[in-house]
């Protein structure tokens, strides 16, 4: 099987899935959207069963980029979508009770759609969409969660959709300078050529766009 | 009066006070199930292996001369009772005996009674209890999980449980709680071994790709949105359908999307 690709872990992908994942998400995000639209308005009502749905609504997305960074582009017709998993990161039943264990289901939803947003925000249109929707402050309180892999996401997508604007006036800076210089540090550590995204994702970030 | 009292799935596996055969009285000629099958149970946790595939050769060999289809049935009812007792690490040593090959099939055609009749007797009922309770404690131990998920991948089981997958999808018929609690179960074990395959194992691994259409279906249908909407409106607890639909279908289609280690 020579032509297996490889994703980012080393792992082999059967390249038949990839026009099968597409298929799925032709699908699925149309009918995503229309759902989170309609239980979005109760976000501040949903109990664990409906944490639970949408986060496993949310897994499959992420798996999905995660396994074929490509199909990433077709939320660039769903960015009403990402609106909603933004209006769910800015909701306080949610921040305001979130967890240091990732059992907790709250935690787990939150930080799978910080994940999924991390993913989605290589590509330049929706990067440029969420840094309009100026969320920096929902982020911002993200970096209080209890939960650590939360808190460094959180900082990874301040560094990539914050505008000069806002970090004129932002009021802890120590930590978002921490974050990009410790990944600027693993980039360099890391060895280069194997690690093209990393370093692109890097020089993209100093760049400040 | 049903002797199913099903709790959890995801916490527990379902509880069942009493076994339908119990109560039917026993004929003479399965005496020796009745006997191998209690002194088994009595050595479980010092059975030699040898002895075990003894003890399966005569059971297979009283089994199979029990002409009545219902007899059979309860029979091998109470096997599986006892072999849930055995140690896994016994159980795995002797997957290749014609015996388990029986229990498979007992499987593969109680969901095919199943896709036929939509509620099953009570008898066919406990068989799927029964199977599902003991691949779920073989599934416990990592040691066996290799070995155990190969066996698992069989073509016509995985066909019927695609098969199962559609009814699902497309009609609305198959919601039957106590059916369909089994068969998430039974769904998430096979998760947990397409996990632990690696591309020594490509050919089983193409076996339980044969659950990937029918789980996209499963993923995209009307029911999904039925469900999100239903607990939109009713949000305390999920009914099992809502659970099949929203949480295990999602899980199952990432464990099918081929990735090696």
């Amino acid at each position: 099987m020579n032509d297996l690709r490889y994703d980012l872990h080393g792992c082999s992908i059967d390249p038949r899935f990839e026009s099968i994942f597409t298929k799925l998400l032709s699908a699925v995000l149309p009918q995503y959207e229309t759902l989170l639209a309609q239980l979005i308005s109760s976000v501040d009502r949903w109990q664990r069963p409906m944490i639970r749905g949408v986060n496993q609504l949310l897994k499959l997305l992420f798996h999905t980029f995660d396994l074929f960074p490509a199909l990433s582009s077709q939320m660039t017709d769903r960015l009403t979508l990402i609106d909603h998993v933004l209006k769910l990161l800015g909701a306080p039943a949610f921040y305001n009770q979130l967890s240091e264990k990732l059992s907790n289901p709250k935690t787990s939803l939150v930080h799978t759609a910080v994940a999924l947003l991390i993913l989605l925000i290589d590509d330049p249109i929706i990067a440029e969409h969420i840094k309009q929707k100026k969320v920096t402050e929902t982020f911002l309180r993200l970096k209080s969660a209890p939960y650590p892999p939360l808190v460094q996401n959180a900082y990874k997508i301040l560094a990539r959709v914050t505008s000069e604007a806002d970090i004129k006036t932002m009021k802890d800076m120590k930590g978002l300078l921490a974050q990009v210089i410790g990944s600027l540090r693993e980039t360099l550590n890391s060895d280069l050529s194997t690690n093209a995204e990393q370093t692109h994702k890097s020089i993209e970030t100093l760049k400040g766009n | 009066m049903n002797p199913f009292h099903f709790t959890q799935p995801s916490r527990k596996f379902p509880l069942q006070t009493q076994s339908p055969a119990v109560s039917k009285s026993v004929p003479a000629s399965s005496q020796p199930i009745v006997d191998i099958c209690q002194r088994l149970s009595a050595e479980a946790n010092v059975i030699s292996t040898f002895d075990f595939k003894d003890s399966l050769n005569e059971l297979l060999r009283h089994l199979q001369a029990t002409a009545d289809q219902e007899q059979r049935s309860n029979y091998l009812n109470q096997i599986i009772a006892t072999l849930i007792e055995i140690p896994p690490k016994v159980l795995i040593s002797i997957l290749d005996h014609e015996l388990f090959t029986l229990v498979r099939t007992s499987l593969t055609d109680v969901l095919r009674q199943w896709h036929r009749t939509v509620h099953l007797s009570e008898t066919s009922l406990f068989t799927f209890w029964s199977i599902t309770k003991l691949l779920r404690k073989l599934s416990s131990n990592p040691v066996s999980l290799k070995a155990y998920s190969t066996w698992l991948a069989d073509a016509r089981l995985l066909e019927t449980v695609a098969t199962s997958l559609t009814d699902l999808a497309t009609t609305n018929q198959y919601f039957n709680d106590r059916e369909l609690k089994l068969f998430v179960l039974l769904l998430s074990i096979f998760g947990k071994c397409q996990d632990w395959l690696t591309t020594e194992n490509a050919a089983d691994q193409d076996r339980f790709r044969a659950l990937f259409d029918p789980m996209v279906q499963c993923v995209t249908c009307q029911h999904v949105t039925d469900a999100f909407l239903k607990l939109d409106k009713s949000p305390g607890s999920m009914s099992t359908k809502e659970k099949f639909f929203l949480l295990r279908c999602p899980n199952s289609l990432l464990a099918c999307e081929g990735r090696y280690h």
